[in-house]
Order: structure tokens, then C-alpha cells, then sequence
């Protein structure tokens, strides 16, 4: 049953018929839709489990709809790097968990089955995108998820939430614009919208340099505003911040990293062009990463709320990951690919507990925090667990992509990026040493919080268990590394070929 | 003598038990604070065991070996105890024993005592892990993991000048960590993951500019713990603001652990062949040479009396670098040795400063006048741990100066020997006149004396440690030559670097 | 492609993904037309200084 490729279109089919039948199954009723929603998780948790396993015992492997081969025909395709699918996964599913009491209070009743079907929309755009071959399949999958984010970011209807959804609308309209302009030039210039099909073509040197640069420039623009890379992350803060905290969970753990794994797509792509020299696109890629871990981190240094402060992390470790692809060293895309994994776990972690507490307390500023380690000792404790995580205190989670990307930076040649990197984690730990600080060490400024008592159990649990494998994926980090450390290889195996 | 290898389960116990003894804490704590203590203590008991039954093996020539984890497919996680491992873990298990003991005392009647136990059993889990690390991940791992997971225990009065302290504290380590992780992965990158062996990792193939940078990332970056001017800013801070268990352990074993990672960096990175070849130990040497004759001095103006012993702390931790700077077999027995002398010494000294604290409400030296007339267990061991921190024979003090006397003569430096009696003297000049004010100065008159500093003695849970810690400093000197202790470990050690 | 097709034929591909893109931007308006109402009727302006000054 494993090696069944039927599983690659069930993955994204599961999700997609899941979501236009939940308002229809539910009729109303939030809790079955919850429900529902649950079990179309598992499903496609289990079809995705399947098909990691094979791509861990034989490699990628294509699924062709209707029987029409590669070129002709569009294709699923499963490689390592689709394997992220397994933390769209988990993480979607805990956060569905986590969201059936977070919206009873959070959202208006009839909006809930909605938000439901908008979820599962949402992760039928993220495992599309991640499994897809064909390059126009890619766009309409990008665009399925960016439209149910813009959706989701509005829920609450207040207007806070509508002007971020509006702003975020606005960017990624843009960027899709790029995106879809751009595929259309491959097209015209290759012929072919198959990527692997497109990209022996390019390596061919049949087509000329002008509409392969036009069309990477396009691309990678487009993504990077996808993955709120500075300078084009205005948009990611206010987003972020006002969802509701299971979405947060969701854009800033899963959503940024499509554009990432849409920059890993560019890549693949392009390695084999000879016409093109990619150094620049490095380099600029670099410098980007460097700049956006840094200016992140001031940005969030300066943030009382403690969602907006998570935010702004959010851009510093999109950095760091950028940084590891841009430097184009083995050991730099290894580490910046295990911390697509590794954010994703972490800043989940981070965004799940923040919302329990706001959920309890009803506060989101760190001053009227102040104190709350004493009413909910598990929720801080799994906050602190992130931080530390996040910070890159080994042996946790978030110390792989330190290590790695470092020694990347050494491997490349350019120390100075390991340096910058080592150095911007400390400007990070200022803020995340705050939020410990406010809730452990400093007296509290609403005692009559302190009686709330920890979030209901389906709320707890799914924060636990992100909590305990921030720690646990750093001691067993060679799992996600022995998907990863090929495809890194394959990857850059055209440059040092 | 050639070493045999074994491998040993015992090791990953080592810091498995203190952890198992923090998640502990809190069941423990529901149930009675008498059972937290007997739990705790028995932990740390059988732990402090366990690490002196390496001793007779590593005498015998034996390196215990044990692959604990593999984290990613280049890296373990990998324990090792040699000569010195052995010597440091030993020290930290036996006074974090001592002072755990204490605490149940001191801390009876402070708030958040299930935080503090807690920390304070994970802190001794992961220095230890230090001392056992058998490569540099492996050791950088602990190294971050209790300088981090540490500030919860200096911050844990919540006073405004605790959290300045805390605050200070974290970035001066945060930085230190940061440039440890630098040295670290690029030592990485020049020589892969390897064990630390006595010859040493790196080599000249590479070129002298990347190991002489690699070498001062490691030397500030560990600086910063063993607090190495100009790094030592965090240390007068954050001693006195933490309870009084925790400074003497902090003073004792975790600043030393600095002074620990610049010897595994000396002598099992670099080697001392290639540092020779460097030339880099003499602009070390005179670092901590500055050091121990500026930190006296600023300790000589100290009122407050954990921030002078802080001072003093950074002044004996220069002694170690400096004997491990002159790469001599002597000197380096003389540094090593020092690490465990000094560790009982100011552990001594803290835990008196705790009883002073806690029973007399005495914080600073001006009021001290009499004490000891109150006070007199108290004052004894603070006299006997004073007499062994200048040097006086037959205490253990004398012992490790003794041997770096000897060393700096054997590398043919006599200038050295001027510091290290300088500071000697100054050590005199810094604690003495303590000693003198509390024995033969009157009292204060009773107008400024409040209820409580009518209270004599401490309890015993108190006093015993402070008097056990005490008279190791006496042992440690007797019996310097007995097998096992310090000095037969620290020469095996050094014989191992020189050969 | 029925027996009697003669070339030259035209390429559906692109027509299908002009299709496609046309569907999907006009899903796109229509959100941000929705979003843009539901401003207006919270704040009663659209206009992106006055907007910008309620914050």
C-alpha cells in the first residue's frame, strides 16, 4: 500500500473536497464541523505519511493525471523537498484541534464553518504547491492558498483584521501577478511547463539569457514577497498579528515557507542553466537574509504585543533560511532547509501558547502579562521552550540551522555571514529574554488573572506536544536530515559538477 | 603509560540523574519540602558517588567512553572522561552537594523554592556534562545549556538589582556563548567532529591566520565565564544578587568552568606543540597576569562582601589562566590543581557570607565588627578558607601555588612570581583585615542592632556544610600527595599534555 | 483535436491558463471588492489617509 501512487493526488484532494463540503456536512453546527474537519486532517495525514515513506525508501517519484506522460500531461511529483508536507500536516492538524475552542470565543458562530473550509482550503494550497511538477499547477495552488490566507487573516471582522487581510491582499496580489508573468514567459521561451521538463531544456542553452533572467527576476520577486523577505515584508506584521492565533500559527509556521519552497523550486529550475550566472542572485539572496534577520529582530525588540513580537521573528528566521539557500553550500541548504522544518514546529509552538494566553487572560501586551508564569505554568513553559528553541540554545530544534548555515557560511568561504548570523541570534534572545522576564520575574500588573488557570485540554495538548518536539527535533535532528541532505546534494550538484 | 579505553554507562547518569532529580521537584514538592530535600539530596549524593568512582579507574590509566547520541548524521553527542574531566567533575558534584545541603536552610524562607531546586539540580546536570564532554559539540552543548538555563537562579531575588544583575549577566554569557559557537564551528570546519585527545585537533596545514582567530574566539568566548579582564564585568554583579548557595557554586565551579574550557581548548584543541608554534600564550599570559593584580586591587575597595569575594574570585581565576598560559607541565598541574582548591575555598567563604547574611543581617565588611564573638563556627571557617585563598602553608591554597611557583621558574618567567606573590599579598590585604574586624573589633552598640541580629549560630543544615567545605581546604593541604586527590589527578593530566 | 482539424491549429495550453488566470484574478477582485465594503461600512471611508489616521 505504500508504494501506491494514488496517494499523490489524494493528498491534495482529500483537503479540497474536505473544504467545499464542510459547510454543507456541518450546516451550521460548529462542532461537527470541527469535527469534520479533524477527520479530513487525519486522512490526509495518513496519505501524506505514506507517501514520506516511500520517498524515504525510493527516492521522488511522479504520479502523471489521466495517464499523459511528463511533458505532455501535468504531474504530481514527490520529492524531499515535498516532504514537507508532513509538517503541513502535523502542524494543520493540531492547529484544527487547537482552534475548535479558540473560535467559539474568538469568532462570530455562523462564520465558523467557514473559517473550517478556508483551513482546509488553505492546506490543499500548501500540499499542492509542495508536490506539484508542473509550473502553471504551482501558480493555481499558490493562489488557492493565497487567497484563503487574505480570508482568514479578515475572519474576525473587526477592522483591524480587514485592513491587514486588505494589506496582505494588495502585496500578494502583486507578487501573483510576478509569479503568473512569469511562467508565461518560461512558457513561451521553453515551450514547456513541466519544471523538470523545463529545466533540461534550459540546460540545454537552447533558449537565450533576456526571457530566462526577466523570468527568474519575476519569480523570485514574487516569492520572496510570498516569504516576507525584507524589504518586501510590510505586510507579514499587522497579518500575522491580528489573525486569530491558530491562523497565526498557520501563516507564520507554514504559509511564508511556500515562498520559500517556491525559491527551492526557482533553484531547481535554474542550477542547470549555463546561459544564466546565479552567483548575483546569491548574493543578493544573501545580503537580503542577513538584512532581514537583522532588522527583524530590532523591529521586535520594540514590541510590547506579544504577537507582533513573534511576527517580527518570523521575518528574522525567514532570514536566517534565505541566507542558508543564498550561500549555496551543501551545509547552508541542509540548514536552511531543516529550518523550514524546524521553524514551522517552533513558531507554531510560540503562536499556540501565545494564544492560550490570550485566550484565558484576554491581554496580548507584555506589560499586563506581567506575572502569568504563575497562572499558567505549562503554557510559559512551552513559550519559554520556544524561545529557547528559537533562540538556538543546542540541543534544541532551532540549533541545527544555526550550526548548519555557519558552517556553510565557513564551507562557502564568506565567514563573515556565519558571523553575522551568530551575532543576530543574540539581538533575538534580547526580546525572547523579555518575554521570560515579564512572565517568570516581574510582578504581576492584573493580579485577578491569576486565577484563570491553564487553557482547556484540546488547547494544552496540541501547544505540549509542539513544545516537546522543539526539543526533541534537535536531539533528533538526522531524521528530517536524511531527507534533507540528498535533495541538498542533488540540488547543487549541477554547481560543483 | 598508555591509556586504555572503556566504555562506561555510568557517564550519561552523570547528568540523567540531577535532571531526573529537577523534574522531580515539582511532584516532590506537593508532597512535603522534606521529602524534596531527602530526594534532592540523595540525587546529588549518589551523583557526587558516582564521580569519585571514576577516580581510581582514571588513576589507573582508563578513559571512559560513551557515544550518548547520534544528533544529526556528522554529529554525536559524545562523553569522555579523562585525568582532568574526572578531577573537575568531582569538584563540582562534591560542593553542589555541600551547597545544596545548605540550601535547605537558607532558602526555608524564600519564595519560589520549587523554581530554584529545580534550576539548581539542572544546573549541576549540565556543568557536569562539561566536564565529561568528550568533543567540542558535546561541550559546547552544556556549555550554553547552563550558562542559559543559569539566569533563573541569579535573577531569583526579583529585585531590581537582581534583575539588572540577571540582565547583564545574560548578555555578557550570550556574547561569550556566541563567540564559543563561532571558535566552535569553524574548529568544525578546519578538523571535523574528533574526541578530544591530549595532542591535540587543529594543525599549522591550514594557515596561521584562521587558527589564531579560531584561538581568540575560544579565549574571549570562554573569558567572558572565567571572567578575564576586560570580560569580567557580569561577575561582581551577579554574585551578590543571587541566594547564597547559588554564589558559592557560581564562584566556584561554574566560573572555573570557563578557566575548564580555555584548558580543553589549550591543550585538546590546539595542543601545546602548536600553540608554540603560535606564539599566541604569552599575550595570554599577561592578560591574566593584569587580571589577578587588577581584580585584587578593585577587591581591596569593596564594602559589600560577596562583591569583594567576587573580585577575589576573578583575581584567582587569572592564576589559572595564567598557569595554563605557561604551557609547563608544573604550572598546568598548579592550574588544575587550583580549580578544585579554589572551588572548596570561595565556596567556604560564600557559604559564610550566606550565614551572615541570613543570621547577623550582615552585608557588608564595615559591619562586621565582632562577628565572630556570635558567631564563631561561622568565622572559623571563613578564617581557615581566607588563610588557604593567600596561601598559607599547610592549607590547599599553598598547594596550587605552590606548584605554579614552581612552574613559572620551570618556564623560566620569575617575573611571573612577583604577581603571584602581589596577589598573594593582596589577597592578604583584601580578606585579613575581615578576619581581624570580626574577631577583635567590638560590636556594634546595641542602638543599631535589631531583633534579629541577636540570633547566634545557624542550624546545623547550615553550618555543617560551611564547616565540611571548610575542612576540605585543610585536607586538600595535608594530604596533598594522597592518591586520588587533586594533585596526583592534575599531575597525570599534565604529564598526559606534555609527554 | 477532431479528423478533419488542418493546421495551423492553435495551442490550447495558453488559452487554458489565460482561463485560469482570469479565474483566478477575478476571485481575487472579488475579495478584495468584499473586504473593501465591509471597510467602508466599519469606518464609513475608503480613503486611505483618513484610514490611516483612524489607527
Amino acid at each position: 500500500m505504500v508504494s501506491w501512487p494514488q496517494w499523490l493526488s489524494l493528498v491534495a484532494l482529500v483537503p479540497l473536497v474536505g473544504a467545499v463540503t464542510t459547510p454543507a456536512v456541518s450546516r451550521g453546527r460548529s462542532r461537527v464541523a470541527a469535527l469534520w474537519a479533524l477527520g479530513v486532517m487525519t486522512v490526509t495525514s495518513f496519505a501524506a505519511l505514506m507517501l514520506i515513506l516511500r520517498v524515504a525508501r525510493e527516492g521522488p517519484f511522479s504520479y502523471p493525471f489521466g495517464g499523459w506522460k511528463s511533458p505532455i500531461g501535468i504531474e504530481f511529483r514527490f520529492d524531499e523537498f515535498s516532504a514537507s508536507i508532513g509538517i503541513v500536516c502535523l502542524v494543520g492538524w493540531l492547529a484544527v484541534l487547537y482552534s475548535q475552542r479558540y473560535v467559539e470565543h474568538a469568532l462570530e458562530e455562523p462564520r465558523i464553518p467557514y473559517y473550517y473550509t478556508l483551513l482546509l482550503l488553505n492546506f490543499t494550497g500548501m500540499i499542492g504547491f509542495a508536490v506539484t511538477g508542473d509550473l502553471f499547477n504551482l501558480f493555481v495552488f499558490m493562489e488557492i492558498l493565497s487567497l484563503s490566507s487574505y480570508a482568514l487573516v479578515a475572519i474576525s471582522g473587526e477592522r483591524t483584521a480587514e485592513m491587514a487581510g486588505f494589506k496582505y491582499l494588495i502585496m500578494g496580489a502583486i507578487s501573483s501577478l510576478m509569479v503568473l508573468f512569469s511562467i508565461g514567459l518560461l512558457y513561451a521561451s521553453t515551450g514547456s511547463l513541466n519544471m523538470a521538463d523545463i529545466s533540461s531544456r534550459i540546460g540545454d542553452g537552447a533558449v537565450g539569457p533576456i526571457p530566462l533572467a526577466m523570468a527568474l527576476a519575476g519569480l523570485t520577486v514574487g516569492f520572496m514577497v510570498k516569504a516576507a523577505l525584507f524589504p518586501l515584508h510590510i505586510w507579514l506584521p499587522d497579518a500575522h498579528a491580528i489573525a486569530p492565533s491558530p491562523v497565526s500559527a498557520i501563516l507564520s509556521g507554514l504559509v511564508v515557507k511556500t515562498g520559500l519552497i517556491g525559491i527551492l523550486r526557482v533553484y531547481q529550475i535554474y542550477y542547470g542553466a549555463k546561459v544564466l550566472d546565479l552567483s548575483s542572485l546569491n548574493t543578493m539572496l544573501v545580503w537580503l537574509g542577513a538584512i532581514s534577520i537583522v532588522m527583524g529582530a530590532f523591529f521586535a525588540i520594540f514590541q510590547e504585543d506579544i504577537k507582533m513580537m513573534l511576527a517580527y521573528s518570523t521575518i528574522s528566521n525567514i532570514g536566517y533560511i534565505v541566507m542558508g539557500f543564498g550561500l549555496a553550500s551543501p551545509y547552508s541548504v541542509i540548514g536552511g532547509s531543516v529550518h523550514i522544518f524546524n521553524h514551522a514546529l517552533i513558531k507554531a509552538t510560540l503562536f499556540l501558547a501565545a494564544g492560550c494566553l490570550i485566550h484565558k487572560t484576554g491581554y496580548r501586551t507584555l506589560y499586563d502579562l506581567r506575572g502569568v508564569g504563575k497562572a499558567m505554568p505549562l503554557t510559559t513553559a512551552a513559550l519559554s521552550v520556544g524561545a529557547i528553541s528559537i533562540v538556538g540554545i543546542p540541543p534544541t530544534a532551532g540549533f541545527l540551522c544555526k550550526w548548519y548555515i555557519a558552517l556553510g557560511a565557513f564551507e562557502a568561504g564568506q565567514p563573515f555571514f556565519g558571523v553575522a548570523l551568530i551575532f543576530g541570534a543574540l539581538f533575538i534572545f534580547v526580546y525572547y529574554i523579555r518575554m521570560v522576564n515579564s512572565f517568570y520575574f516581574r510582578q504581576p500588573v492584573h493580579p485577578e488573572f491569576l486565577e484563570v488557570g491553564e487553557a482547556p485540554a484540546s488547547m494544552l495538548a496540541p501547544v505540549l506536544i509542539l513544545a516537546s518536539l522543539c526539543l526533541v527535533m534537535g536531539i533528533l535532528g538526522r531524521i528530517p536530515l536524511s531527507f534533507i541532505e540528498p535533495a541538498a546534494h542533488r540540488l547543487l550538484a549541477p554547481l560543483g559538477g | 603509560m598508555e591509556s586504555q579505553l572503556t566504555t562506561s554507562l555510568v557517564t550519561p547518569a552523570m547528568f540523567l540523574l540531577p535532571i531526573l532529580g529537577a523534574i522531580a521537584v515539582v511532584p516532590l514538592t506537593r508532597t512535603s519540602p522534606k521529602a524534596r530535600a531527602l530526594g534532592l539530596g540523595l540525587a546529588c549524593a549518589v551523583t557526587a558517588a558516582l564521580s569519585m568512582s571514576f577516580i581510581p579507574g582514571v588513576l589507573a590509566g582508563k578513559i571512559y567512553e560513551t557515544h550518548v547520541l547520534r544528533l544529526t548524521p556528522s554529529i554525536w553527542m559524545f562523553m569522555r572522561v579523562d585525568a582532568m574531566g574526572a578531577l573537575f567533575g568531582t569538584t563540582i558534584s562534591v560542593l553542589w552537594f555541600l551547597a545544596l545541603v545548605y540550601s535547605a536552610g537558607y532558602m526555608a524562607d524564600e519564595h519560589r523554592r520549587g523554581r530554584y531546586y529545580t534550576f539548581f539540580m539542572l544546573a549541576l546536570g549540565w556543568t557536569l556534562g562539561v566536564a565529561y564532554a568528550g568533543n567540542l559539540l558535546t561541550f559546547l552543548i552544556f556549555y550554553e545549556l547552563f550558562s542559559i538555563l543559569t539566569y533563573p537562579l541569579v535573577v531569583h531575588e526579583e529585585t531590581p538589582e537582581a534583575m539588572a544583575a540577571g540582565a547583564k549577566y545574560v548578555i555578557y554569557i550570550l556574547i561569550g556563548g556566541s563567540l564559543v559557537l563561532l571558535a566552535v564551528v569553524s574548529t568544525f570546519f578546519l578538523a571535523g567532529d574528533q574526541t578530544l585527545t591530549a595532542t591535540g585537533l587543529l594543525s599549522l596545514e591550514k594557515g596561521r591566520t584562521p587558527l589564531l582567530a579560531v584561538f581568540w574566539c575560544f579565549i574571549v568566548g570562554f573569558g567572558v565565564k572565567a571572567a578575564l579582564f576586560p570580560l569580567h564585568g557580569w561577575v561582581p554583579d551577579a554574585h551578590p544578587a543571587a541566594p547564597a548557595p547559588f554564589s558559592a557554586v557560581l564562584s566556584g565551579v561554574m566560573v572555573a568552568a570557563g578557566s575548564f574550557g580555555i584548558m580543553r581548548v589549550v591543550f585538546n584543541v590546539f595542543g601545546v606543540k602548536l600553540l608554540r608554534e603560535l606564539g599566541v600564550m604569552p599575550y595570554l599570559a599577561g592578560i591574566a597576569a593584569f587580571t589577578v593584580v587588577f581584580a585584587a586591587i578593585l577587591a581591596v575597595r569593596q564594602d559589600n562582601l560577596k562583591r569583594r569575594l567576587a573580585y577575589s574570585t576573578i583575581s584567582q581565576m587569572g592564576y589559572v589562566t595564567l598557569g595554563v598560559a605557561l604551557l609547563g607541565p608544573l604550572a598546568t598541574t598548579g592550574a588544575l590543581v587550583h580549580i578544585a582548591n579554589h572551588a572548596f575555598m570561595k565556596g567556604t567563604l560564600f557559604l559564610c557570607a550566606g550565614l551572615l547574611i541570613k543570621r547577623a543581617c550582615v552585608t557588608n565588611v564595615s559591619q562586621m565588627n565582632g562577628t565572630a564573638r556570635r558567631m564563631p563556627w561561622t568565622m572559623g571557617a571563613f578564617a581557615i578558607a581566607a588563610l588557604g585563598m593567600i596561601g598559607t602553608p599547610p592549607l590547599s591554597g599553598f598547594v596550587s601555588k605552590w606548584y605554579l611557583g614552581l612552574g613559572m621558574l620551570e618556564a623560566d618567567q620569575p617575573l611571573y612570581l612577583v604577581i603571584l606573590l602581589g596577589g598573594a599579598l593582596l589577597a592578604a590585604v583584601y580578606l585579613l583585615p575581615i578576619v581581624y574586624v570580626a574577631y577583635f573589633k567590638a560590636p556594634p552598640a546595641t542602638a543599631d542592632v535589631d531583633e534579629r541580629s541577636e540570633q547566634r549560630e545557624a542550624p546545623a543544615s547550615m553550618l555543617v556544610p560551611t564547616i565540611v567545605a571548610a575542612s576540605l581546604t585543610i585536607v586538600l593541604g595535608l594530604a596533598a600527595a594522597v592518591p586520588g586527590l587533586p594533585v596526583s589527578l592534575a599531575r597525570l593530566t599534565a604529564t598526559g599534555f606534555f609527554r | 483535436m477532431g479528423a478533419g482539424a488542418r493546421p495551423p491549429y492553435t495551442n490550447p495550453i495558453p488559452q487554458g491558463l489565460i482561463l485560469t488566470g482570469i479565474v483566478v484574478a477575478v476571485s481575487t477582485t472579488a475579495l478584495a471588492l468584499s473586504l473593501i465594503i465591509r471597510i467602508w461600512k466599519q469606518c464609513g471611508t475608503i480613503e486611505a489617509d483618513e484610514l490611516r489616521e483612524m489607527d
